[in-house]
């Protein structure tokens, strides 16, 4: 029997020892092959297990649905959508309005709730004509005729509101006279507002009354309106256009005064409402009866 | 195949070369099938063989050659180690059983034992304890130095030392008292 360690591990080994011929199987070299193959990406890779993506796809589909059943609702109730969700409403495509003519709408929906209070308020009224002239002048050509009868209609019938009341017959023009065409409705406001409210009208107002069948009469009525003053005025609500309407519109112009005013100011609209009524030399009085009756 | 550097061959395996992980499969499997074998039955053997080289592929770049470490062939046998106690943890065992009948490659010819005396050894070598026979099979079985038996066991090669040299004196022990009973 040996004694030193490494003798008796030589025993031991020999005791122990593998057998001599033990050889990996063909088939275990063979999945040795494809592990190697399969950790450096060169054999068929594992698809990802469904259940990796099953929760970020469920929480996908589940956003999915519940956006597009809140646009569609939305779109189909005509309820109020938040603008980002409207704006991606937009972008997948859901029929849904475009912000800028949802914000028109919105402002005409004001506009029209100021002009049925009762009494009215001139100061949210002339704001909100304003407010909505601003919306609708920047609204694209397709929006814009989605609202354009209805902006129309509406701010014909703000500028009657805000216009002074008439005076009787043959009385003296008031004083703001020169400033009320191009100012429009607001004639009692301070002249120097005037011409600003004017031009906010005129700018988003410009284009629909080209439209309209008064527009072509007054390109300059607008802008006389809108700049100068005085025996000019006449012609505002003379949108035809003779001198002899101009004083038949002057006599009657105290009638039309504010409404008339109106006309001129708020060409655009106005105009359109008095192309309505019929217009030509009677535009001066029926333009005021217009803007009347345009609301009505 | 003539075998190259262990190293190198370690080299190319990183690479995902075939060829160098079939000659590290070839070059270890007799010693880690006669190492499994002491614990499992022979397909529990070959299944553990083949779990340990695919984790040895899927971990390959864990693997830090360090000199003195125990080199690759420490790491190897540290995982069939592991791999083999995940078996018998399956199996709902531990430890060895009886030694297998099948492990007794004695060649009478060399005439460094005789079959009387492997016999011998075997039965006293039954006789060590767990640890005993885990360290001196890493050393004798699978051929590993004592740093890669360290490396195998998570031990310090110094510690890994005199462990074996106290399992060899209660070897050598055993096996006093089992030829004095056989004789």
């Amino acid at each position: 029997m040996t004694t030193r360690d490494d003798e008796l591990l030589d025993v031991l080994a020999t005791s122990l020892g593998p057998a001599p011929d033990a050889e990996p199987t063909w088939a275990e070299v063979s999945q040795l092959h494809r592990l190697v193959d399969t950790a450096a990406g060169r054999g068929p890779r594992a698809r990802t297990p469904l259940w990796r993506i099953r929760r970020p796809l469920t929480a996908a589909l589940a956003g999915v649905l519940v956006f597009g059943t809140a646009s569609a609702a939305a779109a189909l109730s005509g309820a109020v959508m938040p603008q980002p969700v409207r704006v991606a409403a937009r972008a997948v495509g859901l029929p849904v309005d475009s912000p800028d003519l949802a914000g028109a709408r919105a402002a005409l929906a004001r506009l029209r709730d100021a002009l049925d209070h009762r009494p009215l308020e001139l100061g949210a009224i002339r704001a909100l004509a304003q407010d909505a002239r601003d919306r609708v002048g920047r609204l694209s050509a397709d929006d814009r005729a989605d609202v354009e009868a209805e902006a129309t209609f509406l701010l014909a019938q703000a500028d009657n509101a805000l216009a002074p009341p008439p005076g009787p017959l043959g009385a003296p023009p008031p004083e703001t006279r020169p400033a009320s065409p191009s100012g429009a409705a607001p004639a009692p406001a301070s002249p120097s507002a005037e011409p600003a409210d004017d031009g906010g009208r005129d700018q988003p107002t410009a284009n629909p009354n080209q439209s309209g069948p008064g527009s072509d009469d007054h390109p300059s009525g607008d802008d006389q309106s809108g700049s100068s003053a005085g025996p000019s005025q006449s012609s505002g609500p003379g949108s035809s256009g003779s001198s002899g309407d101009n004083q038949t519109a002057t006599t009657q112009h105290v009638d039309n005064s504010g409404h008339g005013g109106s006309d001129g100011g708020g060409s655009s609209h106005d105009g359109g409402g008095s192309s309505h009524n019929g217009g030509g030399s009677a535009g001066g009085s029926s333009g005021s009866g217009d803007g009347h009756s345009g609301p009505g | 195949m003539a075998f190259e550097d262990s190293s190198d061959l370690v080299v190319r395996a990183r690479g995902a070369d075939r060829d160098a992980w079939e000659a590290l499969y070839r070059r270890a499997y007799p010693r880690l099938l006669a190492y499994a074998m002491r614990r499992l039955d022979a397909d529990g053997a070959r299944d553990a063989v083949s779990e340990t080289m695919a984790r040895a592929v899927a971990n390959i770049g864990r693997y830090r050659q360090v000199p003195g470490s125990g080199g690759f062939d420490g790491w190897l046998f540290g995982i069939c180690r592991h791999v083999v106690l995940d078996a018998q943890r399956a199996a709902g065992r531990r430890g060895y059983g009886p030694p297998p009948d099948t492990v007794s490659h004695v060649d009478p010819a060399e005439g460094l034992v005789s079959a009387e005396e492997a016999d011998a050894v075997r039965r006293a070598f039954a006789l060590l304890s767990d640890d005993d026979r885990e360290l001196l099979e890493l050393r004798v079985v699978a051929g590993l130095s004592a740093e890669e038996t360290a490396a195998a066991l998570g031990r310090r090669a110094g510690a890994v030392r005199m462990a074996q040299s106290r399992a060899l004196s209660k070897l050598r022990r055993f096996l006093s008292e089992v030829e004095g009973v056989s004789a």
